[in-house]
């Protein structure tokens, strides 16, 4: 194993599945589990292809890689991560939901567990306190149910429903 | 953003982070993707707090999550006052017209109950007509298709009214045991605890030979006791628990 300040010197290459390539910290590509896994295996000559992720978000999950190496020995003595890094996840993931959902895919595809979480609450977080109608309508998503399996719904439900 | 084909791994993430039963059943309500992702759970009931009649929301207290959270009033919940709950729905007294309605807070649905009666017995119960019912107990809901006979205890009396939804006046239940609480609602009778600390089975004919209380069955269900009157009472399969609390 490298140390620590080696592997901060030492850069890899991401490329986007747009074929924009990104130069990032080994220790910032480590916070892929996917990537880590990838350099433990040496496997890294050349650039990184990443197929599932365009340039647009692999510039956002870099980003949030970058804080995060820099961040993850920041934990206070509970082993929660301490105030200043929740602020800025919160800004973070304060996006579009275009590109939420886009960092979603990512990080579930780069296996970056924390950013996953974070992605997830963010939905959720959109999701609670509205109404079924009004979630379809901010997700843009159609109502499919038959007949028939609405009419079980309701009777498993008869309070959520007329 | 294309919810529709997100994988089902992540949309069960994302429903595993709304402990509000509410949030979980929208969640899965949404369409047949989101629905098989997320797996049916079991919540414990919520519980709508008290609020001003116009207040813009309601809340309500959520064991499962331990928080409390707004539940927006819809049309037929506004400027009313909850004078009673039974199974997920609310009793509402209008603050202008005293008209009285059963609604789903959920759903906004409403069905209308008989008014305060015009004459009451006595004369200081101008009052008692603005707050005629204080508690409500349902022996089903009004839209599941079973029969829905409203129990509801008049407000400063240890007297019971009942009705049918729709119905035009309150039916005066009349028993000659003084009924404190109705706690349950099975197998086709009420159960109610009256002041000898008794448990009373009562049992009302069909709707259409208009008969009031066809039986009434008493039985004693713990010893004489001052402290005892506190009477939880839950149906589980076909067997009726009774819970008795001391109060302290």
């Amino acid at each position: 194993m490298m140390s620590l300040a080696a592997q901060k010197e030492k850069k890899i290459v991401l490329r986007s599945s747009d074929g924009e390539e990104f130069e990032v910290e080994v220790a910032t590509a480590r916070q892929s589990k996917m990537i880590s896994n990838m350099i433990n295996d040496g496997c890294v000559e050349g650039s990184i292809p990443l197929f599932n992720v365009d340039a647009r978000t692999l510039a956002k999950v870099i980003e949030y890689c970058r804080r995060h190496a820099g961040a993850t020995r920041i934990l206070d003595e509970y082993d929660n991560p301490n105030e200043e890094i929740k602020s800025w996840d919160a800004t973070y993931i304060d996006v579009h939901q275009t590109i939420l959902y886009d960092i979603l895919q990512a990080a579930d595809y780069l296996e970056i567990k924390d950013l996953l979480d974070l992605a997830c609450e963010q939905v959720a977080n959109i999701i609670r306190g509205k109404h079924v109608e009004e979630i379809r309508n901010t997700f843009n998503i159609k109502n499919d149910f038959t007949v028939e399996e609405e009419k079980e719904i309701r009777k498993q439900h008869p309070w959520l429903f007329e | 953003m294309d919810c529709s084909t997100m994988i089902p791994d992540l949309l069960k993430r994302i429903s595993d982070k709304l402990p509000c039963c509410l949030d979980y059943f929208h969640f899965r309500l949404v369409c047949t993707h989101w629905r098989s992702a997320a797996r049916p759970k079991k919540f414990p009931p919520i519980f709508i707090l008290p609020s001003n009649s116009d207040s813009a929301e309601l809340r309500f207290f959520d064991r499962s999550d331990g928080g409390v959270h707004p539940l927006r009033r819809l049309e037929s919940t506004r400027n009313k006052t909850i004078c009673g709950a039974s199974r997920g729905w609310l009793a509402l007294i209008d603050d202008t017209t005293k008209s009285i309605s059963l609604v789903n807070p959920i759903t906004g649905v409403q069905y209308p109950l008989p008014p305060a009666p015009q004459e009451l017995d006595f004369d200081f119960h101008e009052l008692m007509k603005d707050h005629y019912i204080s508690d409500v107990f349902m022996s089903s809901v009004p839209n599941s298709g079973s029969e829905c006979i409203v129990m509801a205890k008049q407000s400063g009396f240890e007297r019971f009214v009942f009705c049918w939804p729709g119905d035009a006046v309150w039916t005066p239940l009349r028993t000659s045991y003084e009924i404190c609480e109705v706690v349950a609602f099975w197998n086709g009778r009420f159960y109610a605890v009256d002041h000898d600390e008794d448990v009373l089975a009562l049992e009302f004919g069909s709707r259409d030979e208009g008969i009031m209380l066809s039986s009434q069955l008493r039985c004693r269900f713990a010893p004489s006791h001052a402290n005892f009157w506190n009477v939880t009472v839950s149906c589980c399969c076909c067997m009726l628990i009774w819970m008795v609390k001391r109060i302290p």
